[in-house]
């Protein structure tokens, strides 16, 4: 499968009868207006246009709105990946102070390494050994020896 | 066979137990035997197990539990009592979509050969989100770009008064 581009995106489907300018509206505001998310997260153009048909990504229009055959749709993109590009995961925590931010970054930072050897003996056993369930009596080859594939 | 019985037979568990403190007797009067013993026993489901410079995540959960007593004898010993209970659970998703946990319990004897210090220069994910969840911190996360070869690391960002992992 050849790379693809991808695209950090949402896309709303417009409620019939909707004013869909209205929602693009909206959609641009950051709030909702008689819309349902049918696609959000990372995806690959052709997720978008299978759902989207006439989507073009358009760098100065970010959310847009489309009219297919049997609905409206807004497409948000909030970022692009280029097929050369690495994505990487990012994490923001939010603390109350600068103190309690840098107290933070040194935890994570600092770490100890332990050194250690062990014997664990399991308290019991994986296997045990096949027994006679009538004589409870372990079972020998002798037991086996009629076993073959075509029984 | 595979034994598939749920519960502890107190005879199997007497015979583990008395095959624990030998080892341990042996391993207390030679720590270097220790691999050797360990080793060589492993049909009688004896495991032997080193652990080279681990950060405590990425030790068993046995460790998690006790390693400021663990580690609080000199290096290079023994530790002077057989430890008993749980040294490992894990929880996997089987074939069926099911969680399936599995337990490894018992005697374990423990070598500690010392710890070190160090600061890191970067930080791998798992590391920040471990930490948020243990500390009961908010961790919003989200995808970025870079370049091939960029190394994430962590630091206060005071404009958005957040540690940030990028």
């Amino acid at each position: 499968m050849p790379k693809q581009d991808g695209y950090d995106v949402t896309v709303f489907k417009v409620a019939s009868g909707a004013d869909a300018e209205a929602s693009l509206k909206a959609i641009q505001n950051g709030e909702r207006k008689d819309v349902e998310e049918v696609i959000n997260g990372w995806k690959a153009l052709t997720d978008i246009t299978a759902v989207v048909p006439s989507y073009v990504y358009d760098d100065a229009n970010k959310v847009a709105l489309f009219k297919e055959l049997d609905a409206s749709y807004i497409v948000k993109v909030r970022e692009i990946k280029k097929e050369n590009d690495t994505i990487y995961p990012s994490v923001t925590i939010p603390v109350a102070t600068e103190q309690k931010g840098n107290e933070i970054v040194t935890a994570l930072k600092h770490k100890t390494l332990y050194s250690f050897d062990d014997i664990l003996v399991s308290d019991s056993l994986r296997r045990v050994p096949a027994k006679d369930p009538k004589t409870d009596a372990i079972l020998n080859g002798a037991y086996f020896k009629y076993a073959s594939v075509g029984q | 066979m595979p034994n598939e019985s749920e519960t502890q037979d107190p005879k199997v568990y007497a015979e583990r137990q008395k095959l624990a403190e030998g080892i341990f007797a042996d391993v207390v009067k030679n720590p270097d035997s220790m691999k050797d013993v360990g080793a060589s026993k492993g049909s009688q489901d004896v495991m032997y197990n080193t652990y080279v410079e681990a950060t405590l995540d990425q030790l068993p959960m046995f460790y998690k539990t006790n390693i400021n007593e663990l580690s609080s004898i000199q290096s290079g010993t023994v530790y002077p009592t057989l430890q008993t209970g749980l040294y490992h659970m894990s929880i996997s998703a089987g074939e069926d979509g099911n969680l399936d946990t599995q337990t490894l319990q018992g005697f374990t004897i423990v070598y500690y050969k010392g710890k070190k210090e160090v600061d890191v220069e970067s930080i791998p994910l798992g590391d920040v989100l471990s930490y948020a969840d243990k500390n009961k911190l908010t961790a919003n996360r989200s995808v970025l770009k870079s370049f091939d070869g960029k190394t994430q690391d962590v630091r206060y960002d005071a404009a958005t008064k957040s540690v940030v992992f990028v």
